[in-house]
């Protein structure tokens, strides 16, 4: 079975979209993340219930016996949606089950699940060792015997994290295992270290074209985070059994049904029942009102989880339902700090423009922050003609030079500095995302973020826009004046700074509020004072030294992109820049050889460089985002994983690559990164590059 | 019996947890009065071709063997409980026997309907550690003296069924059926060993039931539901199997028997940690009506008489007694009449749908 699963887009952390194609050859795809649905003969029952899901395409069979008694297989419903098959029994049981799906039936829209429910509970390591050992001796015979179908592998832990490495060593060697399923990592989240370790573990080391499923004790709350964690189909069983334990799902957590008051849902079984109904002992109705209703419920929990995933910013709804609980609140943050050197591979480099929500700390260390703020620390080099260094607070209206506040602030530069202007380096200041340079501003995410802001900065804002200060500062000659137009309540940032680096740090006076007439001026006197005062190289900025605001912008952007300097090899002069009618595109030109650099897309903050303005780069060392193609032409627009022979060695979801040709003399196209470095050492398919420009 | 290539993990656990409770019942064991036994009854009862009653004795010796020995016994099994430890001599043994057999005699006797003798002692009434031969030389002849006893019902593990035993068991009651009960538990050679601790293969099953044969000696396997570390649904799966295998080999008798917490036993400990849950009677009915739906088994009596049935430590469904009541009730009475439409009475409690959801996992 060709083509199974595949991957369309990271969306943040090991978030993604994806699809399922469980009949070869049949374009009908299941589109995940999805919450797979268990059917037995009850449920199949529940008419009034799988009349609303009739159109839903995913579902769990576990008890076939009974299924074949109705008939199922025959059933329009059942020809008409995708199916896993497994069981919750024994495994000789499943086996006779598989021989008559797969090879009696010869049904094709079932795809099967080997299970692993014996034993339950493991009694000591030696034993979960032992047990798993054994199973995976069953499953060894049974791969082998189907070797023309493909299978889901159980996996469950037991509470053991030693236990890894027999399933990966195990998954390795088998090729028809196309998904994992795991049973019980989500069991006892007070391991969130552990099931991190683990979930690294497999995404480092097992195919990342495998689909991954949650089950055991889910509950709604986790269902966010769990597709943040690379999930792409989560097991809704438990959902039954919280029903049979009386509780009423209302996402964040779960009430038991005889304290609900207020339904705070409006499905057809929310609707229909009454108060009454509510405060009785547990009975048959209510039951099968509380299976129904946190069912739906969790479905809606789940197309929340879709749509953020596809046009909001899903990192926003992973932090706002991991303050739901604890464990989950330290599972993020943990994978933030940890993980960073792996998540970031799978995390794009920017979203389309949309408003960035930072609702809490947790939006602190987000790979995509973080990410930004090493990535401008460490691509930036200070223009030789920086004389004079001014820090501003940021403002709430990005990118902050269109807010009110930054408009009046460079005013007061360009009147006082002049043809001196360029000769000023501006550094914002910011939380969460710590310091950033005026010509940065259009990019993702200091476009776009979003934070409450009150004056007051807590320790971890602090230390991170100083931190970054300092490495921006340091950069610079001690002596050079730098000049703090910022409110009171950023003066620790810089004083952190200041103990750090002996710098001439000269504050103005915004006592009155930084955008205050008095301030203005305050700020104007000190510019006439410094400017051009202190000795650098190229005192007096001359026009064709790259000095207009539109070229510092453009060869910050390029570095940012692709790596420190990388712009010195680009532009020549001076860059002219038109913008497109129609689209957001700006269109950016040398003005030396009027050749066509590349084109800026503002609502992403992406710079799309030309083949022309690359192709005199050769040979390869001077290049970090680079694939080398299996071939001399790219037909098509997208290169999957089988035609990639090299690739760079620091690439991510959203790079900007350049495409070579197999003997590596000839730039033949470029291309936006769909996945990272890791992606492709880790995957055997996939798609991986999509092409924007190629030679004809 | 056939080498066992490695011992089960579980065995050093339950080894510990024996050797704790065997020092409890040691301190105990000198108030016993070794001339009563453990407990006997009469009740009604299934026999071969029909309904009678029967006697039961439980005999105080000093134990299983294999729960004693150095192998710890089995994971569920709790009867050591009942044991005296220390020997327990022949003359002991016969007056315990005697206290039970004199005391029901009248009733079998007196009553039109025949009678079924079982004798148990939790262990091997073969093994002469725990039944001398005198012992069982009086008791089989005591039994063969009594007109109304049709049918004798001892147990043993297969290592102590050889010829020579069944040679004087069968020569003392040449005109009763004789079944030997064994504790066969499961078909399936990884949970008996590994999770049951049990110690011997299928195969020396087989063997046990092939000298029984040889012998004209009925065999009674018990199959143990939900053994631990099973869910319930594998429960019913793996009984499945062993039953379909048991009517397939012309077993004389199937004993079905619902794991119960017994204390003392590894089974207990996972039940204290929450590892584990009685089956659910729910689970022994469609165990039965899925095994025996194809008829067939003529010529095999099948059995479930399960201990603490309806407590929280045996085989149950929900809190409500009557629900528990009613389904065993449909157990006892497909028992009683070895008709499987008997099953197929469904007693409405809500817990039935709990259950079935409580299966999807």
């Amino acid at each position: 079975m060709k083509g199974f699963f595949e991957i369309l887009n990271f969306k943040g952390g090991f978030g993604k979209i994806a699809r399922i194609n469980l009949i070869q050859g049949k374009k009908q795809y299941i589109n995940t993340p999805k919450l797979i649905i268990p059917l037995n003969l009850l449920l199949f029952n529940d008419k009034e219930l799988l009349d609303i899901l009739k159109n839903y395409d995913l579902f769990k069979i576990l008890y076939l016996d009974e299924l074949k008694e109705i008939n199922i297989f025959h059933d329009s419903f059942f020809e008409s949606n995708g199916f896993f098959f497994s069981n919750s029994g024994t495994f000789e049981t499943f086996q006779d089950n598989l021989e008559d799906i797969l090879i009696k039936e010869r049904i094709n829209n079932v795809f099967p699940i080997i299970p692993f429910n014996v034993p339950t509970t493991a009694m000591s390591l030696d034993f979960a060792i032992a047990e798993i050992q054994n199973y995976l001796s069953e499953c060894e015979n049974l791969l082998e015997k189907y070797q023309n179908f493909d299978f889901g592998l159980s996996i469950k832990f037991f509470d053991n994290i030693s236990l890894l490495d027999y399933y990966i060593e195990f998954i390795k060697k088998h090729k028809n295992i196309r998904a994992l399923n795991f049973l019980d990592l989500f069991d006892n989240l007070k391991n969130f270290r552990n099931i991190l370790k683990i979930i690294v573990s497999f995404r480092n080391n097992v195919d990342n074209n495998l689909l991954n499923i949650a089950s055991g004790k889910i509950l709604p709350k986790y269902y966010p985070i769990l597709v943040y964690l690379g999930f792409d189909v989560i097991d809704a069983t438990y959902l039954f059994i919280l029903s049979c334990d009386n509780f009423y799902n209302i996402d964040e957590k779960l009430i038991p049904l005889y304290k609900m008051r207020f339904l705070p849902c409006s499905c057809k079984f929310c609707q229909s029942i009454s108060p009454e109904m509510l405060q009785q002992k547990q009975n048959e109705e209510n039951l099968v009102f509380l299976y129904r209703h946190n069912l739906l419920s969790a479905l809606s929990y789940m197309n929340k989880v879709k749509q953020y995933l596809t046009t909001e910013d899903f990192r926003e709804l992973v932090e706002k339902s991991s303050l739901n609980d604890s464990y989950l609140t330290s599972m993020l943050k943990v994978l933030d700090r940890e993980y960073f050197d792996t998540i970031r591979q799978y995390t794009p480099l920017y979203q389309k423009l949309k408003k960035i929500s930072c609702p809490s700390e947790l939006s602190f260390y987000r790979p995509d922050f973080h990410e930004f703020r090493q990535r401008v620390v460490n691509n930036f080099t200070p223009e030789e003609f920086t004389n004079l260094i001014v820090l501003f607070p940021c403002s709430a209206k990005k990118p902050y030079s269109s807010s009110k506040s930054h408009k009046k602030l460079l005013r007061i530069l360009r009147d006082t500095a002049r043809s001196k202007f360029p000769n000023i380096q501006e550094f914002i200041l910011t939380s969460p995302l710590g310091v950033i340079p005026r010509q940065l501003e259009n990019i993702y995410p200091a476009n776009s973020y979003d934070i409450s802001v009150t004056g007051l900065w807590n320790e971890e804002e602090i230390r991170i826009t100083s931190d970054m200060l300092i490495a921006f500062l340091s950069k610079y000659p001690n002596a050079i004046p730098i000049i703090a137009h910022v409110d009171s309540n950023y003066i620790p940032i810089i004083e952190r700074a200041q103990e750090h680096l002996k710098l001439n740090i000269f504050y103005t006076d915004t006592s009155m509020g930084v955008t205050e007439k008095n301030s203005l001026i305050s700020l104007q006197e000190m510019i006439e004072k410094f400017i051009g005062k202190f000795d650098v190289k190229e005192k007096t900025p001359i026009l064709n030294k790259k000095t207009s605001s539109e070229t510092r912008k453009i060869s910050a952007i390029i570095d940012y992109y692709f790596g420190k300097d990388f712009s010195k090899e680009i532009i020549t002069k001076n860059v002219k820049i038109i913008k497109h009618k129609n689209t957001d595109l700006q269109f950016v030109y040398d003005k030396n050889t009027n050749r066509l650099i590349g084109k800026f897309r503002q609502s992403t903050g992406q710079f799309l460089l030309t083949i022309k303005a690359v192709e005199n780069l050769l040979p390869l060392d001077k290049i970090k985002n680079f694939i080398i193609f299996n071939g001399n032409l790219i037909k098509g627009t997208t290169i999957f994983k089988p035609g990639i022979l090299e690739y760079g060695s620091d690439l991510q979801p959203n790079d900007t690559v350049i495409v070579l040709n197999n003997s590596k003399n000839k730039i033949i196209g470029m291309g936006t990164m769909l996945v990272g470095t890791d992606f492709i050492k880790n995957s055997k398919t996939g798609r991986i590059v999509d092409i924007y420009e190629s030679n004809k | 019996m056939n080498q066992i290539n490695k011992q089960p993990i579980i065995q050093e656990k339950i080894r510990k947890i024996r050797q704790d409770i065997i020092k409890k019942v040691k301190i105990k064991s000198p108030n016993n009065d070794l001339n009563k036994p453990v407990a006997f009854w009469t009740k009604n009862d299934r026999l071969l071709n029909e309904v009678g009653n029967e006697l039961t004795i439980i005999l105080r010796t000093r134990g299983c063997e294999w729960a004693l020995g150095d192998n710890g016994g089995c994971s569920m099994c709790g009867y050591i409980s009942d044991a005296n430890i220390d020997d327990v001599n022949s003359q002991n043994i016969i007056n315990q026997f005697d206290y039970a057999f004199q005391n029901s005699l009248d009733n079998i006797q007196n009553d039109s309907r025949p009678f079924i003798v079982k004798i148990f002692n939790s262990g091997s009434f073969f093994d002469s550690t725990e039944i001398p031969k005198a012992a069982r030389e009086y008791i089989y002849g005591k039994i063969t003296q009594t007109k109304n006893i049709k049918e004798l019902v001892i147990e043993s593990r297969p290592e102590y069924i050889n010829h020579e035993n069944l040679d004087e068991i069968k020569k003392f009651l040449p005109n009763k059926y004789i079944e030997v009960g064994i504790g066969l538990e499961t078909v399936n050679d990884y949970i008996r060993i590994n999770y049951i601790n049990k110690g011997f293969k299928y195969i020396d099953f087989l063997e046990a039931f092939k000298k029984c044969k040889d012998h004209k000696i009925g065999v009674k396997a018990y199959l143990l539901f939900k053994p631990p570390f099973l869910s319930e649904q594998a429960a019913i799966d793996d009984c499945k199997k062993s039953i379909k295998k048991m009517l397939e080999i012309k077993i004389n008798s199937i004993s079905i028997n619902p794991a119960n917490i017994q204390k003392g036993t590894l089974v207990e400990t996972l039940w204290f940690q929450n590892r584990y849950r009685p089956p659910w009677i729910y689970s022994i009915i469609t165990c039965l009506k899925e095994s025996l739906q194809d008829k067939g088994f003529e010529t095999t009596r099948i059995l479930c008489d399960p201990s603490g049935a309806g407590t929280n430590r045996g085989v149950h469904n929900c809190f409500n007694s009557d629900c528990n009541k009613q389904n065993l009730e449909i157990i006892k009475n497909f028992i009683l009449s070895q008709d499987v439409n008997e099953l197929n009475y469904s007693p409405q409690c809500f817990c039935k749908k709990r259950y079935k959801l409580n299966l999807l996992q």
